[in-house]
């Protein structure tokens, strides 16, 4: 992931690739960079390079503690699991960009089983704000993010 | 909207099938590991608040008392997770054990290869806790003996965890039923064709070092690249393919690290030979080093991973990092950085761990990263014959004088945060030097650290910095911090090429305000 113009692609489309590639050993050439798990750091400031959104918006919008997000954007400080899903909030991820952004940072994925990642996930897919997310888990009587 | 969106949710979810009383108890945080088996949950007691990890298997069958409940419930070791309780209805049981703070070995030596020395103070602790559990009546076999296992805390303590496949040891029985553990890791016979004993774990601890040494899990492939003949010896004979061919116990595998087992035999011989080459050396290497400083010692125990010995000087020229922070000392800079914000955000005092000589550190001649805050130290020259020093970290210390850091070459950081510094300029020798956090000291203007024209950052905020007057002298800036100083004058910043970030405090608005649009850097409010 050293070439920004290579982003990750989703899951889906990087099974339509290696459908239509011909031969395996071609495709795992082709996309070798791809399946490599880039830096936390820079894969979320290639996201917001690409989508033309700046740190400092990401990290309010993400309602995480400012100089602990630009450690978090120049990889001083590694994020816990609950950081790592308010930028995703941040971020404007939808639910398939936040379980790869969980999956950069070597957190567990968001799990559809459990009350209050499935209200995030609900959340996440709605297109939700992090206010908005937190009241609906406020409301379940469940942990908020980044309280632990 | 927060209505309708809790109505939804409310429609749509059906997941939480655990027993009632264990959803009363515990609030589901996180799924931690889950496969047809069940589930590892993180999960937070509603009581308490503490973290704590639940296994939930779906398999009703489960009779009470077999299985890892049964085993935790047995355990009285410092090195294995505590029980807590269990939970159960008609399709479900639900084990809640003690979480286990810390960083999984996959996740700690993912980056590259442990430092031998750290890896074998892993492998001793191990040692004892399979010591421990394979001296129970009958033996318990862990049999999932791998990296993702084994956590780490932040004073090198290590916790073996995860015993779902655990199984005590039947003299009887020619062969396991089941085929459990994983890949690399399990002996031969836990694919079914002997018995696991205790040796089953003997294997996977010699898998286990390779990896640490080396990165590879594959034995066969990880060997050539072990450089030190006595462990290259440990792992091929933990992971024999004949269990006969391994070491009978864990404590064979603990003298066999420490070289005991040549030391007895060659005992009288060596003796001799050190009175006759005057082998003062070799016995000052090997004898343990008096420390001035407790909290010192504690921290390069914490850096080596050797939690239960007396260190030699061998051990303290691999110290390579120290972390204290007040009264606490650990492994790494990850627990050191969790420490600094529990402080800041606890707002409370901080209790001084009483450090006040540094003559401890001469000895360890590698070391390249230091942090010690939050003690009495003022004087700095023993680290003047630590010449391969990268990092100095010694905020809220009474430290005055700078001077036998001069010309430190490999210097890149210095934090002396509310210490009583005020004139840095004996530092100008040192090229390297990008960082300085002189914050919280009596320093008064930029003639201070005059001629470390290396500069990136400078933090300076609760500082009493009057002027920014010769800071154009500094070109390399690239942040500066100057909240909550007497500055009122920011223009001089203007002159900076590659300053990006001033950090300020509201009330030096007027003073952002004055320098109109000229500015072509961020500015911050803190």
């Amino acid at each position: 992931m050293t070439d920004p113009d290579r982003m990750p692609i989703p899951t889906r489309e990087f099974y339509m690739k290696l459908l239509e590639s011909p031969d395996l050993k071609v495709f795992f050439e082709t996309h070798a960079g791809e399946m490599e798990i880039p830096p936390f750091h820079k894969f979320i400031s290639e996201i917001c390079a690409r989508s033309g959104q700046v740190p400092e918006q990401v990290i309010k919008r993400a309602a995480v503690e400012r100089t602990y997000g630009h450690q978090l954007f120049n990889g001083t400080r590694k994020p816990s699991r609950d950081k790592v899903i308010q930028l995703a909030f941040g971020l404007g991820l939808d639910l398939n960009g936040t379980q790869r952004l969980l999956q950069v940072a070597h957190k567990n994925a968001l799990y559809p089983k459990l009350k209050r990642d499935a209200a995030i996930m609900l959340c996440l897919e709605k297109g939700r704000d992090i206010l908005e997310a937190q009241t609906l888990l406020q409301s379940l009587g469940l942990s908020l993010l980044g309280e632990r | 909207m927060a209505d309708a969106l809790l109505e939804e949710f409310l429609a749509g979810f059906d997941g939480e099938h655990y027993p009632a009383d264990f959803r009363r108890d515990y609030e589901a945080l996180e799924c931690l590991a889950h496969n047809e088996q069940g589930e590892t949950l993180l999960v937070k007691d509603r009581r308490t608040g503490s973290l704590c990890v639940a296994k939930c298997y779906p398999d009703v069958d489960l009779p009470a008392g077999i299985g890892e409940s049964s085993l935790l419930q047995g355990f009285h070791h410092s090195g294995l997770p505590s029980f807590i309780s269990e939970y159960r209805d008609e399709s479900t049981l639900c084990v809640v054990r003690g979480f286990v703070e810390g960083t999984p070995l996959d996740q700690l030596a993912a980056a590259a290869p442990l430092e031998p020395r750290r890896a074998v103070g892993i492998i001793l602790q191990l040692c004892d806790i399979l010591n421990y559990l394979h001296s129970q009546n009958p033996p318990i076999i862990h049999r999932d003996l791998k990296p993702q296992n084994v956590i780490v805390d932040g004073r090198g303590r290590v916790t073996l965890i995860d015993f779902g496949i655990s199984r005590i040891y039947d003299a009887g029985a020619r062969a396991d039923t089941l085929c459990f553990g994983t890949r690399h890791y399990a002996a031969p016979e836990q694919y079914g064709f002997a018995q696991t004993d205790p040796r089953s774990d003997i294997y996977s601890l010699g898998v286990l070092l390779c990896w640490l040494l080396t990165g590879q899990e594959d034995v066969e492939q990880g060997k050539s690249a072990i450089q030190d003949r006595r462990l290259l010896a440990v792992v091929e004979k933990c992971t024999a393919f004949d269990p006969r061919g391994r070491f009978k116990n864990a404590l064979q595998v603990k003298d066999a690290l420490n070289g005991r087992t040549q030391r007895r035999r060659a005992l009288a011989g060596l003796a001799a030979v050190l009175l006759l080459a005057g082998g003062l050396l070799a016995a000052r290497l090997t004898a343990g080093v008096h420390f001035r400083e407790p909290l010192i010692a504690q921290a390069a125990r914490a850096a080596l991973g050797i939690p239960d010995r007396a260190l030699n000087e061998e051990d303290l020229a691999s110290v390579q990092q120290l972390f204290i922070f007040g009264e606490t000392a650990v492994a790494d800079l990850d627990s050191f950085d969790n420490l600094v914000d529990e402080f800041a955000h606890g707002g409370g005092s901080q209790t001084r761990g009483g450090i006040a000589s540094l003559d401890d550190l001469v000895k360890m001649k590698n070391l390249r990263k230091v942090k010690l805050a939050f003690q009495d130290i003022h004087d700095l020259a023993p680290l003047a014959e630590l010449p391969g020093l990268e990092e100095i970290d010694l905020r809220n210390n009474p430290v005055e004088s700078v001077a036998p850091l001069a010309g430190m070459a490999s210097l890149n950081t210095l934090i002396l945060f509310d210490s009583n510094v005020s004139d840095l300029t004996a530092l100008s020798a040192c090229p390297n030097l990008t960082l300085l956090d002189v914050g919280g000291t009596p320093i008064a203007s930029p003639a201070a650290f005059q001629g470390l024209s290396a500069l990136r950052t400078l933090i300076l905020h609760k500082s009493q910095l009057q002027t920014l007057d010769g800071i154009q002298a500094f070109p390399q800036l690239e942040l500066i911090h100057l909240a909550n100083t007497p500055v009122r004058d920011l223009s001089p910043l203007l002159a900076l090429p590659n300053l990006q970030r001033v950090i300020v405090s509201e009330d030096m608005r007027a003073a952002v305000e004055a320098l109109g649009g000229n500015a072509k850097f961020e500015v911050e409010y803190q």
